[in-house]
């Protein structure tokens, strides 16, 4: 059984590891090789202080942008899709809270919107668990009626796949809601998010924020989600960070169907 | 307790960044510990496609990268600022041939940088030999761009992109051989939270770098 990846990288910044590790250096290749390699990467980092990374002048992009414009338009599918994309624009000078903007979040917000961050921060720091762009979460106890189940996925945890808890869409009046029980998630400094991903890989909604320690909870989502391809329940772990993209940091998934 | 207000946030870089989405549909497979390697097979599947916002997004990303490079092997900015346009173009051109799939697309713009640097280079060669031809006194060209120096430079791209805390953590611990005791005492943050930083930030850096030797080699 080799040592986790971190493991290795802590023996390679010189900390202690047990001596189990250290047994098993002795005699496995591949795990030497990579301490090798995690050893060179850090001599690289020490060297890398004296390189200075230069920003190209902006005549550079402008030439880039003449040069390419011409032959963007015919590949260019993005803009047919009912949905805005939710990627960035080219503005620099855009607030990143509203990045994320889609059709969805605009109605939710109703023309009052606000840094949803803050929202988040402040609604932490308050320790009380509330809508979120008047995303509704329902606790736990509160059993839910019987209702016509659209679609489901069974969420799996993304290491060692097992079964992590379930998501249900069910029909409600005035729309659809995404019901989540999961099993406990640890959302260690930061908040559990969770976010519907299209099939098409591009383009991500959040749809709000699981509760601390919450097992259960109800997000209230847009007839049409499913048609459009937002199929991909997913549970992330963020940061108090101000960056209101997904972190990366994935806990659960699984496809609707 | 991680606050926003317990490191300082860096003002050198302010991208906006874009959103993850990548591994998405293989779900199962791959822990995503950072944003970034799933944030470049997203734009590399985009940019594939033609969609002209992610040669825009690509060079945010990376265009202090490909110029940093091209400085280096050129050693002047009027032509590393022609190299830098041409692998942008030459990415966008030859888009079709990115297989999102295989390394990451730092990797493959570093290998149309080092293919470009090469070619500008012969082409000074060329005009030495053109002017040696006639008598002239020429200095011999500039080494290309070599491996080293390449990993130099991604490292520093790489490490400058880690997001915050991690950056200023592993410059501390790395660079500046700062203990992680005082690392922990400076920035406020818990011990354990500092040295899992430092480990997965040279493990973040390990896998940038090996992306883009399987692209740029």
């Amino acid at each position: 059984m080799h040592p986790d990846d971190e493991v290795l990288a802590a023996l390679a910044l010189g900390e202690e590891v047990p001596g189990d590790v250290t047994a098993h250096l002795a005699h496995c290749q591949s795990c030497r090789a990579v301490l090798a390699d995690l050893r060179r990467i850090l001599d690289q980092v020490r060297a890398a202080e004296s390189v200075e990374l230069h920003e190209p002048p902006v005549s550079v992009w402008a030439a880039i942008s003449a040069a390419t414009s011409a032959s963007a338009a015919p590949d260019d599918e993005q803009s047919a899709a009912p949905v805005r994309p939710v990627h960035p624009v080219a503005t620099a000078t855009e607030p990143s809270v509203d990045l994320r903007v889609d059709e969805l979040a605009e109605r939710r917000t109703e023309g009052k919107r606000r840094p949803r961050a803050r929202w988040l921060i402040a609604a932490t720091a308050a320790g009380v668990a509330l809508g979120v762009l008047g995303v509704q979460i329902v606790g736990a106890l509160r059993a839910p009626a019987p209702t016509p189940v659209v679609a489901s996925a069974q969420l799996d945890t993304l290491t060692n796949p097992r079964r992590g808890g379930d998501a249900t869409l069910v029909e409600q009046p005035g729309g659809l809601s995404l019901k989540l029980s999961v099993e406990p998630l640890d959302a260690k400094n930061g908040y559990l998010e969770v976010w519907l991903i299209n099939t098409d890989l591009t383009r991500m909604i959040s749809v709000g924020v699981l509760p601390g320690n919450g097992t259960a909870a109800s997000f209230v989502v847009a007839p049409g989600m499913l048609a459009q391809g937002y199929t991909i329940v997913d549970i992330s772990r963020e940061q108090f960070d101000d960056r209101p993209q997904h972190s990366g940091d994935s806990l659960l998934r699984g496809t609707l169907g | 307790m991680e606050s926003p207000s317990s490191f300082v946030r860096p003002t050198s870089e302010v991208l906006p960044a874009p959103l993850p989405v990548g591994r998405a549909a293989t779900y199962g497979g791959h822990v995503i510990e950072d944003g970034e390697g799933f944030v470049n097979e997203t734009l590399a599947v985009r940019l594939r496609s033609g969609d002209p916002e992610a040669l825009s997004e690509a060079y945010r990303h990376h265009s202090r990268l490909v110029y940093s490079l091209a400085l280096r092997g050129l050693g002047v900015p009027h032509d590393a600022e022609d190299a830098t346009q041409q692998v942008f173009v030459s990415a966008w051109r030859g888009r079709h041939g990115l297989d999102p799939n295989r390394g990451s697309l730092a990797g493959w713009l570093v290998g149309i940088t080092r293919n470009v640097v090469a070619d500008m280079h012969a082409q000074r060669a060329r005009t030495t030999r053109n002017l040696l031809a006639v008598g002239s006194r020429v200095e011999p060209p500039d080494p290309p761009l070599d491996a080293a120096v390449v990993a130099q430079v991604v490292v520093a791209h790489a490490l400058d992109r880690l997001g915050e805390p991690r950056r200023t953590i592993v410059r501390l611990a790395i660079m500046e051989e700062h203990t992680h005791e005082e690392i922990s005492a400076s920035l406020g943050l818990a011990l354990g939270t500092v040295k899992s930083h430092v480990r997965r930030g040279l493990l973040q850096l390990r896998r940038t770098m090996e992306e883009v030797r399987n692209d740029a080699s």
